[in-house]
C-alpha cells in the first residue's frame, strides 16, 4: 500500500490538510500543490497513482493542469478527479472534456471522496 | 319664273331631303333636350329655327301663298336663316362627341345635294346648262361648305380665319337675297343680277374654300401639337415612373438627403433649368434650411442664405407659395436684394424665378426655388407637382425616422443598463457562491472527518480541526455580513451620523486592528499621521470601515514583503487619505471600474484573490455620503494608489436614496413601466397609452402601466379575453386601428367612451414568439389628427421591444427576488447560531451526529443531520421575540404563533435549494411520536431518523437553556424530563442513545464548558436577578 501516491492540489491551505488527514490515514501516502505549476512540476517528479485537484487557482486553473498533464506522456495516464466549487453541468462537462476521470462538487463528503479514491487506485491493478 | 322658281327650289330642297329629314330630327330630339335640360333660350332658338324653316317650306309648297310676292321673297332667306339656327343647335349640342360624324355626313349630304340641285337645274332649263342650275350647283356645295368652315371656325376662340369667314357668309347671304328677290319678282331677273348672284357665290365658297383649307391646316397643327404634347406625357411619366422607382429604393437604400439630391437633380434635367434648390421648413417652422441645390454653378446657393428666415421669404417672394402655388416671380420684387440667393450674379430678366411650394395636407413644409436665364422659359408644373409630392413623403419620413433614431437610442440605453444590472447579478451570484463555498466546504470536509473518527481521532488534531472550522465560519461570517452591510447602505437603511471625530485615532486604531494580519502576510506597512490632530466633520464607523476597507483590500493584493503605505494630510478644506501598496497594480481599463459593486478584476477560473468585490464599493459609497471623493491611480514602477478626499466642513447632507445607487441595480419597477408607456406615448404622439397583460388566474387583462388616464380607472380596469376592444385583439391576436370610434359599433357596444374620449385608437397584441401575452393601446393623437396605418405598424413593431424588456423586466425581479430571499435566510441563519451560541451549537451538532451514528445512519444521512442541526430553528427567528423567549405560559394567540415557526423556517429555508432531509428537519422536528405534535400532528416514525434526533436535542437544548422567567434545568433534570416524554414525544430508541451519547460524553470538557456556560458564565444580568431572587425563594421554602 505504502507506494500509492496521491498528489492533492489546492490553494485552499484547509482543504489541503483535512485531505491529507483523510486520505493519509487510508494508508495512502500524499503530496501536496497548492498551485497549478507546482501541481504540473510535482506530478512529473512524484509521478503520483492519483491526482485530486482544485479549478478555480491563481494563475494556471485545474482546466489547463489536467489538459497539460494528460498532453504529457509522462503524466498522461495517472487518473485526475477534480475537486472543485464549480458546479454546473457545464463546469463538469468541461471537466471530462479535458481528460478528468472524475468530478466531485464542493462541499463534499471526505469518505465518499476516499471511496472513490479506492475505486481508481483498484480499479486500475 | 316664278313658278318654275318654286318647282326648281321644291326639286332643289326634296334633292336634299336626305339631309334635311337628318337634320329635322336632329333639331327636334336636341330641342326636346335643351327644354328637359331647364336651357330654354336654347331650346326656343330650335323651336325658331323650326317656325321659320317650317314658314318658308309653306310658302314654297302653296301656290296662293307664294303668289304674295312679300311672302315668297322673304321665304328663302328666312329658310336660310332657320336651316343656319337648326344646324348651329344641332351642331353644337353635339360638337363635343359627334363633331367629326356630323362633318362627314354633312359633306356627304351637302354633295349628294348639290348633284340633285343641279340635276334639277338641268332638268328646268330643258336640257341646257342654265346659270341658275350652276348657281344653284354651287349653292349647295357652298352652303356645306360654310357650315364646314364654320364648324372649324366654331372651335376656335383665336381663329385668324375669322375675317375671311364672316365675308364669306355675308356673301352667301347677300346671294341668296338676291335670289330669293329676283325669284319674287321684286327685282328683275336680269343678266346683271344673275351675274351678281353667282360671283357672290362664288366669292363666298372661294373665301369659304380658303377658311376651310386654313382650317385643315390648322388641325394638322392642333393634330402635331397634340401629338407632341403626348409624347411629352410619355416621357414625363417614364420620367415619373423612375422617380417613383428611384423614391422607393431611395426610401430603403439611401438617406434622405441622398434623395433630396436625386429630386432636384431630376428636376434640372427634366426641367432644363438653369438651377434649383430645395428648402424645408424646420426650427418650429421659422426658418427655411437648404437641403439640396443643383444646376449651374451647384445650384447658385449662397451660404450666407443656408437658413433664411420664412417671414422674409414670404416678403420676397410674396407668400403666395403658402396656398399651394407655384408661380413665377419677378425679380423687381427682390429689390436690390436679388443675389442674395445665389453665389454670382446672373443676368436678371423678368421673371427669372419660379417657387414652387411642398405641401403636406394644407401646411407648407418646403420650396424648390427654380431659376431660368431665358426668361420665355416654361414650366411643367406636373412634373414639379410630382417631384414636390414625392419631396413631401421624404419630408415626413425623415421626421419620423428622426424621431424613431431618438427614441431607439432610448430604448438601447434602457436594455444596456438592464442587461448591465443583469451581468452584475449573475458576476455577484458567482462569486458569492465560490465565497461561499469555499468556507463551507473546509466546514463540511472538517465536520465529517472529525465525526469519522470521532474517537480515534488524536485530540490535538481535534484542536487544529475546531480552529479551522471555527476560522473558516468566521469567514463566511464575515462575508454575510459584507452583504448586509452593503445591501442595508444600499437600501438607505444605514444612517450616516456625522459628529466632530478624530482621524488620527480613527486611522491608528484601524492600523493596530490589522497590525496582526500585516504581520502574517508579511507585509511591512507605515502609517504616517501630521502631527496635529485632524478633525473632521464625519460618521466615526463609517470612516473607521473606510480606511480598514482600503488597507486591508491594499493587503490582500501586495506579495510578501511588500508593502503598504498610509498618509494622512490636512488641505486648505479636506482632508487626504492615501493608502498606496506595492501590488501588481490595476489595468489601466479597471481603474474607473474597481468601484463598481461585485466587480473584481479578475473574473475568470483564476481567481487570485477572495472576496465578495464589495469592499471598494461600500467604500465609494461612504466617500459619497460625506460628499467626498475618491479614485485610484497606478504608480510608476508597481502598486497603486488609493486617494479619498473628503471636505472638512459639512456642506450639505445627502442622504437620497437613489443618489447612493450606482448604477441600476437598484431597480425600481414602478418606475421601469412608466418610463416604458412614456415612451410608448412618445413614440406614437399620443396622449394616451397603456400596456395591458393577461393575468392568467382570472384569464383577464390587466392594464400594468397607463400614461393620460385616471389611476383609479387603471387600477380597476379588468377586460375580459374576447371582449371590448382589447379582450378581441388579445383573442384574435391581429391589430385593430379604429379612425372614429363614434361611429365605430363596436365601440359603441364597449360602453366605455368616458374612458377613451378619443377619435382615433390603436391597439396591437403583445406577442412573445408567438403567443399573445398582452395588449397596447395607444389614443388621442396630440395635434388631435387621426393615427395612421403607418402608425399601427409602427406601433406592431414596438410590441416587440416592448415583450422583450418586459421579459428582461421578468427575470430581473425573479433574480432580486431570489436573492433577497437567500439574503433573508442566510440573515435568519446567522441570527439563530447566534441565538444558541456557536460554541454550543456545535455541540449539539456534534451530539445529533453521534446519536445517529449508533443508529447506523448513512454518512450522507448524518451529513444533512449535521447541517440540519445548525439551522433547524432558524424559523423561531422570525417569531416575535417576546412569544419565543418565553416560550411557558403561551396565550392561545401566542401559542399559535410560535407554532408557526416550522413553516415559517421551512419557506426561509427553501430558496436556498437545501437537501430534502434538510428540509424536513426544519418543518417537521415537533411531530411528536404519538402523533401530537404539530404542524401536521403526523407520528415522528414518517419522518426520518434525523428528524426524530433533532426533535430529542431540541427539546434538551430547550430544557437547560435559560429564560427570562424561568432557570433552565440542570444536566440531570434535563435527562430525566427527556426521558419522561419517550414513547409519548420522542422515539424511546432515539431518547435512549441520545442518554447513552450523552454519557459518554460527561465530564468531558465540553459538557463542563456547557453546563458552566448555563450555571455560571454567561446568564443576562437580568435573568441573574430573577435566578437569584428564585434561588432566595427556594431557600425560604
Amino acid at each position: 500500500m505504502n507506494e500509492r501516491k496521491v498528489l492533492v492540489v489546492d490553494d485552499e491551505e484547509n482543504i489541503i490538510q483535512i485531505l491529507e488527514f483523510s486520505i493519509e490515514a487510508e494508508g495512502y501516502e500524499v503530496i501536496t500543490a497548492s498551485n497549478g505549476e507546482e501541481a504540473i512540476k510535482k506530478a512529473r517528479k512524484e509521478q503520483p497513482n492519483l491526482i485530486i485537484l482544485d479549478i478555480m487557482m491563481p494563475k494556471v486553473d485545474g482546466y489547463e493542469v489536467c489538459r497539460v498533464l494528460k498532453r504529457n506522456p509522462l503524466t498522461k495516464k495517472i487518473p485526475v478527479i477534480l475537486l472543485t466549487a464549480k458546479g454546473r453541468e457545464i463546469d463538469k462537462r468541461l471537466g471530462f472534456e479535458v481528460g478528468a476521470s472524475d468530478y466531485i462538487v464542493k462541499p463534499f463528503s471526505p469518505s465518499k471522496l476516499i471511496d472513490k479514491i479506492n475505486e481508481h487506485l483498484f480499479s486500475r491493478k | 319664273m316664278l313658278g318654275l322658281g318654286i318647282e326648281e327650289i321644291f326639286v332643289g330642297y326634296s334633292g336634299s331631303a336626305t339631309y334635311l329629314i337628318v337634320l329635322l330630327l336632329m333639331s327636334v330630339v336636341v330641342g326636346f333636350e335643351y327644354f328637359v335640360a331647364g336651357n330654354s333660350w336654347k331650346g326656343w332658338r330650335v323651336v325658331s329655327g323650326l317656325i321659320l324653316l317650317g314658314f318658308s317650306r309653306l310658302v314654297f309648297l302653296s301656290p296662293i301663298l307664294a303668289e304674295k310676292a312679300f311672302l315668297s321673297a322673304a321665304s328663302f332667306p328666312a329658310g336660310q336663316v332657320g336651316l343656319y339656327v337648326l344646324m348651329v343647335s344641332c351642331l353644337e349640342s353635339r360638337k363635343e362627341k359627334y363633331q367629326s360624324l356630323w362633318n362627314k355626313n354633312m359633306v356627304t349630304a351637302g354633295m349628294i345635294s348639290g348633284v340633285v340641285f343641279a340635276a334639277g337645274s338641268f332638268w328646268i332649263s330643258g336640257g341646257g346648262i342654265s346659270p341658275a342650275g350652276v348657281l344653284f350647283l354651287v349653292g349647295g356645295f357652298a352652303s356645306f361648305g360654310f357650315w364646314v368652315g364654320f364648324l372649324g371656325e366654331l372651335k376656335r376662340e383665336d381663329s385668324p380665319n375669322k375675317v375671311i369667314w364672316i365675308l364669306g357668309m355675308a356673301l352667301f347671304v347677300i346671294a341668296g337675297l338676291v335670289k330669293g328677290l329676283s325669284l319674287a319678282g321684286i327685282i328683275s331677273s336680269n343678266l346683271l343680277w344673275n351675274q351678281f348672284v353667282s360671283l357672290a357665290d362664288i366669292g363666298g365658297l372661294a373665301f369659304l374654300a380658303i377658311c376651310s383649307a386654313a382650317g385643315g391646316k390648322e388641325s394638322r397643327n392642333f393634330r402635331e401639337r397634340i401629338e407632341k404634347i403626348r409624347a411629352e406625357e410619355d416621357g414625363s411619366n417614364q420620367i415619373c415612373k423612375n422617380l417613383l422607382r428611384l423614391g422607393k429604393n431611395s426610401v430603403l437604400h439611401k438617406t434622405v438627403s441622398e434623395n433630396y439630391q436625386e429630386i432636384v437633380e431630376a428636376i434640372v434635367e427634366e426641367l432644363g433649368v438653369d438651377f434649383v434648390s430645395l428648402r424645408t421648413l424646420q426650427g418650429n417652422g421659422e426658418h427655411l434650411y437648404i437641403r439640396s441645390s443643383a444646376g449651374e454653378g451647384g445650384g447658385f446657393v449662397s451660404p450666407e442664405t443656408d437658413s433664411y428666415p420664412e417671414e422674409k421669404y414670404a416678403e420676397h417672394f410674396d407668400d403666395k407659395y403658402k396656398k399651394g402655388m407655384g408661380y413665377k416671380v419677378n425679380r423687381d420684387i427682390l429689390g436690390g436684394d436679388s443675389n442674395i440667393f445665389v453665389q454670382q450674379p446672373i443676368e436678371w430678366k423678368k421673371d427669372n424665378l419660379f417657387v414652387y411650394p411642398i405641401m403636406e395636407g394644407t401646411m407648407m413644409v418646403g420650396l424648390f426655388t427654380m431659376g431660368f436665364f431665358d426668361d420665355t422659359f416654361e414650366i411643367n408644373q406636373d412634373f414639379l407637382a410630382f417631384s414636390a409630392g414625392l419631396t413631401s413623403q421624404l419630408i415626413r419620413h425623415e421626421r419620423l425616422e428622426d424621431k424613431y433614431y431618438r427614441k431607439e437610442i432610448e430604448i438601447t440605453q434602457y436594455k444596456n443598463e438592464l442587461e448591465n444590472a443583469n451581468q452584475l447579478k449573475t458576476n455577484f451570484l458567482s462569486v458569492i457562491s465560490h465565497e461561499l463555498r469555499t468556507p463551507l466546504t473546509s466546514i463540511k470536509a472538517y465536520a465529517e472527518t472529525l465525526a469519522d473518527n470521532v474517537f480515534s481521532i488524536k485530540r490535538n488534531t481535534i484542536e487544529d480541526f475546531l480552529n479551522v472550522m471555527s476560522e473558516e465560519n468566521d469567514r463566511v461570517i464575515k462575508l454575510v455580513d459584507n452583504i448586509l452591510d452593503y445591501s442595508t447602505m444600499e437600501t438607505g437603511q444605514l444612517k450616516c451620523v456625522k459628529k466632530r471625530c478624530n482621524v488620527n485615532n480613527i486611522l491608528q486604531s484601524v492600523y493596530s486592528d490589522l497590525e496582526d494580519k500585516m504581520f502574517s502576510a508579511g507585509i511591512n506597512c507605515t502609517l504616517h499621521l501630521p502631527k496635529s490632530p485632524v478633525v473632521m466633520y464625519a460618521d466615526n464607523e463609517l470612516i473607521y470601515q473606510l480606511t480598514n476597507n482600503l488597507i486591508n483590500n491594499a493587503i490582500k493584493f501586495t506579495p510578501r514583503k511588500g508593502e503598504v503605505a498610509i498618509f494622512l494630510d490636512e488641505e486648505a478644506s479636506a482632508i487626504r487619505i492615501v493608502v498606496q501598496d506595492t501590488g501588481k497594480g490595476i489595468p489601466e481599463k479597471q481603474l474607473e471600474k474597481v468601484f463598481e459593486r461585485f466587480h473584481q478584476v479578475d473574473n475568470s477560473n483564476t481567481r487570485e484573490h477572495g472576496g465578495s468585490g464589495l469592499g471598494l464599493a461600500i467604500c465609494k459609497d461612504i466617500v459619497e455620503w460625506h460628499d467626498g471623493r475618491i479614485w485610484v491611480e497606478n504608480l510608476k514602477g508597481a502598486g497603486s494608489r488609493f486617494v479619498v478626499l473628503i471636505p472638512v466642513r459639512n456642506i450639505t447632507i445627502r442622504h437620497n436614496k437613489t443618489a447612493n445607487v450606482i448604477g441600476t441595480t437598484r431597480f425600481d419597477r414602478e418606475r421601469f413601466l412608466s418610463l416604458l408607456v412614456e415612451m410608448l406615448a412618445g413614440f406614437l404622439q399620443a396622449r394616451k397609452a397603456s400596456i395591458m397583460k393577461l393575468d392568467e388566474d382570472e384569464n383577464v387583462l390587466r392594464v400594468i402601466a397607463a400614461k393620460g388616464m385616471d389611476p383609479e380607472f387603471v387600477q380597476n380596469t379588468k377586460v375580459k379575453v374576447g371582449e371590448r376592444i382589447a379582450g378581441r385583439v388579445f383573442e384574435e391576436g391581429r391589430g385593430v386601428h379604429i379612425q372614429n370610434i363614434e361611429e365605430n359599433d363596436s365601440f359603441k357596444r364597449s360602453n366605455n367612451s368616458a374612458y377613451y374620449g378619443t377619435h382615433s385608437f390603436i391597439s396591437v397584441p403583445l406577442k412573445e414568439k408567438e403567443k399573445v401575452i398582452g395588449v397596447l393601446n395607444v389614443s388621442d393623437h396630440v395635434e388631435g389628427r387621426e393615427f395612421t396605418d403607418e402608425e399601427k405598424e409602427i406601433l406592431e413593431a414596438l410590441g416587440e421591444i416592448i415583450t422583450a424588456m418586459l421579459g428582461k423586466l421578468e427575470a430581473y425581479e425573479i433574480v432580486s427576488r431570489n436573492f433577497a430571499d437567500l439574503k433573508e435566510a442566510m440573515r435568519s441563519i446567522l441570527d439563530f447560531r447566534e441565538s444558541v451560541g456557536s460554541k454550543n451549537l456545535s455541540l449539539y451538532s456534534r451530539l445529533a451526529v453521534q446519536t445517529g451514528r449508533h443508529l447506523n445512519m448513512t454518512e450522507s444521512s448524518l451529513a444533512a443531520l449535521y447541517v440540519g442541526m445548525n439551522l433547524y430553528d432558524v424559523g423561531m427567528m422570525k417569531v416575535p421575540r417576546h412569544i419565543r423567549s418565553k416560550r411557558e405560559n403561551l396565550s392561545a394567540d401566542e401559542w399559535g404563533k410560535l407554532k408557526k415557526h416550522t413553516d415559517l423556517g421551512y419557506s426561509l429555508l427553501s430558496p436556498m435549494g437545501l437537501d430534502e432531509r434538510i428540509m424536513k428537519m426544519t418543518q417537521s422536528h415537533h411531530e411528536s411520536y404519538d402523533g401530537k405534535g404539530y404542524p401536521h400532528g403526523i407520528k415522528s416514525s414518517e419522518t426520518g431518523m434525523g428528524v426524530r434526533i433533532i426533535s430529542v436535542i431540541d427539546s434538551f437544548r430547550a430544557l437547560i437553556t435559560h429564560g427570562p422567567y424561568r432557570r433552565g434545568f440542570s444536566l440531570d433534570e434535563a435527562v430525566a424530563e427527556i426521558s419522561k416524554n419517550a414513547e409519548k414525544k420522542f422515539d424511546p430508541e432515539v431518547v435512549k442513545t441520545f442518554l447513552e451519547v450523552l454519557d459518554e460524553l460527561r465530564g468531558s470538557e465540553e459538557i463542563q464548558d456547557l453546563e458552566d456556560y448555563f450555571y455560571s458564565k454567561n446568564v443576562d444580568k437580568e435573568n441573574q436577578s430573577i435566578i437569584e431572587e428564585t434561588e432566595k425563594m427556594e431557600e425560604k421554602v
